[in-house]
């Protein structure tokens, strides 16, 4: 079982906030590597671009692990959503080469909300 | 408007598809390849699903121990750069399997110096649209109800459409599912559901 929470439940970020949570895992077998990643991500018709902004490695080689983690928020790219791409930014939890993982979305921006991109005409 | 993220047919949903092959196992599929001793093709017209054939294969050879590299030709990059395929050729060992989607793409004799530069890896799969470079490990085929399979593995039931129009855009789109989900994709992005 993997664990991963955000204090607060907080999902809503401005850029250059620290983002501090715990993380950890419960397993039957050690995993053979395990990072905790900082990423943003695209969604949307085009090929998807995955960037890690920071990344921790953590140690393997545990049955159980919990400890607690904080990220500061780059600059930029602010969150976004379009109708032909979004921007989504996600701290992930990966272990074994990603054969498990947790991910939890959150958005990263000056304004309250994720900005969202008006529709332009589509042919 | 429905926006990216929330869009049904957003490619990174399209891409967690399960690959469905038709009339073969995944079992027979692997032992044919090493039948062909690890050198085939894959073939397929635009769309009919070779790329997401590759993807699936790849995992199932790195089980075997092997190491995989995928390569990407289309036509906005329809060639290598000789820099990399010197570096590539100074890595390869026995124990890789080099994918390359997007084969048709290289010339006659583009082709032959790739086989060469790749001839130390243990293994070449390849894409085509049509047989002949390699000996053919499986066929990617459509169909409408291929298709309508793939709808129900989406959950996509906010998309508004009914099964007749699923088969007007297969036949639209020749079979070229890839194409009749950007469609989708578009009218889902236009806000015309329901």
């Amino acid at each position: 079982m993997l664990t991963l929470r955000i204090n607060g439940d907080a999902k809503e970020f401005s850029p250059g906030q620290v983002v501090a949570g715990v993380m950890g895992w419960e397993l039957i077998h050690p995993p053979s590597e395990a990072f905790l990643r900082l990423v943003w991500y695209t969604q949307g018709r085009g090929d998807q671009d995955v960037n890690i902004a920071e990344e921790q490695e953590l140690p393997a080689n545990q049955l159980a692990v919990e400890q607690t983690f904080q990220f500061t928020l780059p600059a930029a790219p602010y969150s976004f959503a379009g109708a032909l791409i979004s921007l989504q930014w996600a701290i992930e939890l990966v272990l074994n080469k990603g054969k498990d993982s947790l991910r939890i979305d959150i958005v990263v921006s000056p304004w309250t909300e994720m900005l969202k991109l008006s529709s332009v005409e589509m042919k | 408007m429905t926006t990216a993220c929330e869009n049904p047919f957003r490619t990174s949903r399209l891409h967690a598809l399960e690959y469905r092959l038709a009339g073969v196992s995944w079992e027979q599929i692997m032992s044919r390849l090493a039948g062909l001793g690890y050198r085939a093709a894959v073939v397929g017209a635009h769309g009919h699903g070779k790329s997401t054939f590759l993807r699936a294969l790849g995992p199932r050879i790195e089980e075997l121990g092997l190491r995989t590299h995928r390569l990407f030709l289309n036509e906005e990059r329809p060639r290598f750069d000789s820099g990399f395929l010197r570096e590539l050729a100074e890595r390869l060992t026995p124990s890789d399997v080099i994918l390359l989607d997007g084969c048709e793409q290289l010339g006659w004799w583009a082709w032959r110096r790739f086989m060469r530069i790749t001839r130390r890896a243990g293994g070449l799969i390849v894409t085509v649209h049509t047989p002949g470079r390699l000996p053919a490990l499986y066929e990617c085929r459509t169909s409408p109800d291929l298709l309508a399979d793939l709808m129900r593995a989406l959950d996509a039931e906010s998309w508004g459409g009914d099964d007749k129009l699923i088969e007007r855009l297969f036949d639209r789109h020749q079979g070229n599912i890839r194409d009749v989900f950007f469609a989708l994709y578009d009218r889902m992005a236009r806000g015309e559901v329901g």
